[in-house]
């Protein structure tokens, strides 16, 4: 018999323009132990529908159905009887844990908070047996940690005081929606395996909403697939990965970027960046440091966001730059771009040296070297029309054209990217997202620029419109002759675009390689566990390798660690990674900043 | 959570900008509606009526001193101290009123939202002089600098709107500072620099577009504020000068005669705080409309 029984769950909005069908026809059971996968995009309903169930819909949500919990239909469930189910029988962990934490609370005071709602026990039983909960989610220092803040903690130790709350009641059911999501890939790593752990530890039967398809190959039993509200297949996790029936689930699975596949380019392709001409930009030495207010209150700290990086792009190239959150790879496309002031070193763009010209003297060098930015909405004005939107770059450089001409040129590159040309007059709020980059992009090439930056461009996007806009880019790559340096955290779609990698930690280089070495021979221990930490779309590859997972964070870029930064998480470290930072060195085709890359090698990982 | 999911599915409806979003929103709000009808009117009724009426607003007549409101004798509010028509008067105070209002915040809005926009978006030292000096002139007491005015200059209806406009462009000063701070952190305002558009396109194009929404709301908080700050200067005396006069002064005449002719305090009394409400319930009305959160 199952856990919770749902069927024909409808939810519709009121809104606006009308109602809103959110959630149609939804049915499915949760048996006990088990990990249910709902995956889907945005706007697929699968949130909804879970809020539904445990009554958090919006204030304009309306619901109809049933859904069997325990011998009680939830949905006919006055809001004081949910009350006692929320969080004691079913308990919800969300994507950011900053959100569902009061920041103004420590954490024993909000987990103790917790237990003591729903059962009478004392404070101090209660306190006890959330710092023993605390070290079953493997917080280092529980006792420590439990006086602190929420903003004392970072992302994952957050998470997994979310965890640890949401079991320390020992529900049935545990909701987690899009639980690694704000995380960084080796931090999801570290979450993904608590999970599993969670599973085999306590018994809970788990709902876990993602869109990322590798953690479901990695933790789910069955998977329903979500899409427009409804339904669309479901089934164990291998009859959806391997003999997937529906259409839509097909086209979900070929659109996911596949980090353990060589993506169908050709080699050819790859090395046509590595001719001998001269370089379109060239970094050396740069640093980028940032005065910050000290935590004390008096003076400042110097956060050293890029700290001696070079690269070069050649013309045609592609180089991809990857690293977590806090790896400077941002801060580093912001000074090729001479957003952000250089503290050392040199940007040369197209053979000028940027570095210390003035703002007015770097404006007509922009013409060559074009940027897209990683939110496709925010980086439109919300207040400017598409035309003006595309055409701005023109009237900035190449005022002479005539308004006819300027429209024209809007008009057809609105096309190339796969608009229809007919936007002119539409405002970036009526887009979706996908759209709205296209649109970014479209901007960024109406000046068939020699370069262009792309910061994150596919993240904020649904995996099947990340799919289609690697394409275009790919196309467009290949039209206009461009070199991209395109900033990504997803290993997987670097592989598919890049020609050659750099991969930063903590504002430095860890290595510089070829795409192919790069993926399928790393060498620096920073590349191999990045690599290994992604989550494959492949149940059976996914659960079957051996992970190198990562401990703990990233470390602080205010006080980095001494010698080579990674040392403080990389499980090869020894006595000199602390005293002595390693240069960036030629071994083989790649460069590599490690001590001990030359025994590393041997050692397959 | 649940209303961004809803409102991605209500977007793809499509076809609607802020502003028709905002316009349709104000509409809705019954207050907000009705005030903006009562702000036409009364503006409309202080322009157009005094044409109408037989009596000059400073045509004394001490036959007729302190009459109360009759229709037959031909003062519908009655007549001052001074035998003078209160409903003609009461019209040109309006008139004086409004346009104190009216023209007081265009002034501090051309003023604060240039200035303001300019030192956010430069920042730096610029921004830290520039707003050293806001912070001087805010220093300065209101009322000595009034009387200061009026002492070098005279009493003048222009320097009414002088001394109102340079103190309120500051508050105006700072707050599109403030949100201009926040609006060059936004992607666009760096994609545009990206680019390589130059500073003061990308003020016009990008920063000061982007803040007329909370600038709109301003206004129109600011105008009653400013026509109950120039009522207060002539209610002390120092505001407009006789025969002209403007609500403010004319229930500071109504004050004195409170006890034997109150008619005198209520009809100009009146028609200052219907003003005052109706902006107030509009201005609320365009907070409500433009706030993005409540989409």
């Amino acid at each position: 018999m199952p856990v919770l029984a749902v069927e024909s769950l409808n939810v519709r909005f009121a809104t606006q323009d009308g109602e809103v069908h959110a959630v149609r026809d939804l049915t499915f059971a949760l048996h006990a132990g088990e990990t249910l996968g709902i995956v889907g995009e945005s706007g697929s309903g699968k949130t909804q529908s879970l809020l539904a169930l445990l009554g958090l819909l919006a204030a304009n949500g309306r619901v109809s159905g049933t859904a069997l919990f325990d011998g009680r239909d939830l949905l006919k469930l006055r809001e004081r009887e949910l009350r006692g189910v929320r969080g004691r029988k079913i308990s919800m962990i969300f994507q950011d844990p900053m959100t569902s934490l009061n920041p103004y609370l420590t954490i024993e005071s909000q987990l103790v908070q917790v237990v003591r709602a729903h059962e009478r026990v004392s404070r101090k039983a209660a306190r006890a047996r959330c710092i023993e909960m605390l070290e079953a989610v493997a917080i280092p220092e529980a006792a420590a940690r439990f006086k602190r803040y929420p903003h004392e903690l970072s992302g994952g130790m957050r998470q997994r005081v979310m965890i640890a709350a949401s079991l320390l009641l020992g529900p049935q059911i545990l909701i987690a929606d899009e639980p690694t999501t704000a995380l960084d890939v080796t931090v999801q790593a570290q979450i993904l395996e608590l999970m599993k752990e969670v599973k085999r530890r306590f018994g809970t039967a788990i709902i876990l909403i993602t869109h990322d398809l590798g953690v479901i190959a990695g933790l789910a039993d069955r998977v329903l697939v979500m899409h427009g509200g409804e339904l669309k297949e479901q089934g164990t996790v291998e009859d959806i990965f391997y003999r997937p029936r529906h259409e839509y689930t097909r086209a979900l699975l070929a659109a996911v970027p596949r980090l353990d596949a060589a993506p169908r380019t050709p080699r050819a392709a790859a090395s046509s960046g590595a001719t001998g001409a001269a370089p379109l930009v060239e970094v050396r030495d740069l640093a980028v440091h940032f005065a910050v207010p000290a935590a004390n209150g008096w003076g400042t700290r110097t956060l050293k966001a890029v700290d001696g990086v070079g690269l070069t792009l050649a013309p045609g190239e592609t180089l991809g730059v990857v690293g977590e959150s806090g790896s400077g790879k941002s801060t580093l496309a912001r000074a090729v771009l001479k957003l952000v002031p250089v503290t050392a070193g040199r940007v040369s763009v197209l053979g000028t040296d940027v570095t210390e010209l003035r703002a007015a003297r770097v404006r007509p060098l922009k013409r060559n070297i074009q940027v897209i930015f990683q939110d496709p909405l925010a980086s439109l004005n919300p207040r400017m029309n598409v035309g003006d939107i595309v055409s701005e770059p023109l009237w900035t450089h190449q005022p002479e054209l005539s308004p006819g001409a300027t429209r024209a040129k809007v008009v057809e590159m609105l096309r190339r990217v796969g608009l229809t040309g007919r936007e002119l007059n539409r405002y970036p709020h009526e887009f979706s997202g996908g759209q709205c980059q296209r649109i970014g992009i479209a901007r960024a090439l109406v000046l068939e620029p020699k370069v262009v930056v792309c910061d994150e461009p596919v993240s904020a996007l649904d995996v099947s419109i990340q799919a289609q806009i690697v394409k275009l880019l790919i196309e467009l790559r290949a039209e206009f002759g461009l070199a991209l340096i395109f900033i990504a955290h997803d290993l997987a779609v670097v592989r598919q675009i890049s020609h050659r990698v750099l991969v930063m930690y903590l504002g430095r280089v860890m290595e510089v390689a070829s795409r192919d070495a790069l993926y399928e021979q790393p060498l620096h221990p920073y590349t191999r566990a990045l690599l290994s930490a992604v989550p494959l779309p492949d149940p059976r590859a996914e659960r079957a390798r051996a992970r190198e997972i990562l401990s703990g964070d990233l470390p602080s870029p205010i006080t980095p660690p001494s010698g080579c930064r990674f040392r403080t998480r990389c499980r090869y470290a020894v006595e000199r990674c602390a005293s002595e930072t390693p240069a960036l060195r030629r071994f083989g085709e790649t460069l590599v900043a490690c001590h001990r890359v030359e025994e590393l090698a041997n050692i397959r990982g | 959570m649940s209303a961004g999911a809803a409102s991605v599915l209500a977007d793809e409806g499509g076809g609607r900008g802020l502003w028709a979003d905002a316009w349709r929103k104000l509409k809705r709000n019954r207050a907000a509606v009705v005030g903006a009808w009562i702000i036409g009117l009364m503006a409309v009724l202080v322009i157009v009526g005094p044409w109408f009426s037989s009596h000059a607003f400073d045509f004394t007549d001490f036959g007729s001193i302190s009459l109360p409101p009759s229709f037959e004798a031909g003062h519908p509010f009655g007549t001052d101290t001074l035998g003078r028509d209160l409903f003609v008067r009461t019209l040109y105070g309006g008139r004086i009123s409004l346009l104190v209002g009216i023209v007081g915040t265009a002034v501090s809005l051309v003023i604060g939202v240039a200035y303001g926009a300019i030192a956010g978006y430069f920042g730096g030292r610029l921004d830290a002089l520039l707003m050293r000096i806001v912070d001087i002139l805010y220093a300065l007491p209101f009322m000595f600098f009034v009387i200061l005015l009026m002492v070098f200059f005279g009493r003048n209806i222009l320097l009414i709107f002088v001394a109102i406009g340079a103190v309120n462009w500051l508050d105006m000063a700072r707050i599109v500072r403030g949100q201009t701070l926040s609006l060059k952190c936004r992607e666009f305002v760096e994609a545009a620099e990206a680019q390589g558009v130059g500073a003061f396109a990308i003020i016009r194009r990008h920063v000061v577009p982007n803040l007329l929404g909370v600038v709109a709301v301003y206004v129109t908080l600011m105008i009653p504020q400013v026509i109950l700050i120039e009522s207060f200067l002539s209610f002390l005396g120092l505001g407009v000068q006789e025969p002209m006069t403007s609500w403010g002064a004319l229930v500071h005449d109504g004050a004195a005669e409170l006890e034997s002719a109150p008619w005198i305090l209520i009809f100009p009394a009146a028609f200052l705080a219907i003003t005052l409400f109706c902006f107030n319930f509009v201005g609320d009305g365009m907070r409500d409309a433009l706030d993005p959160k409540d989409r």
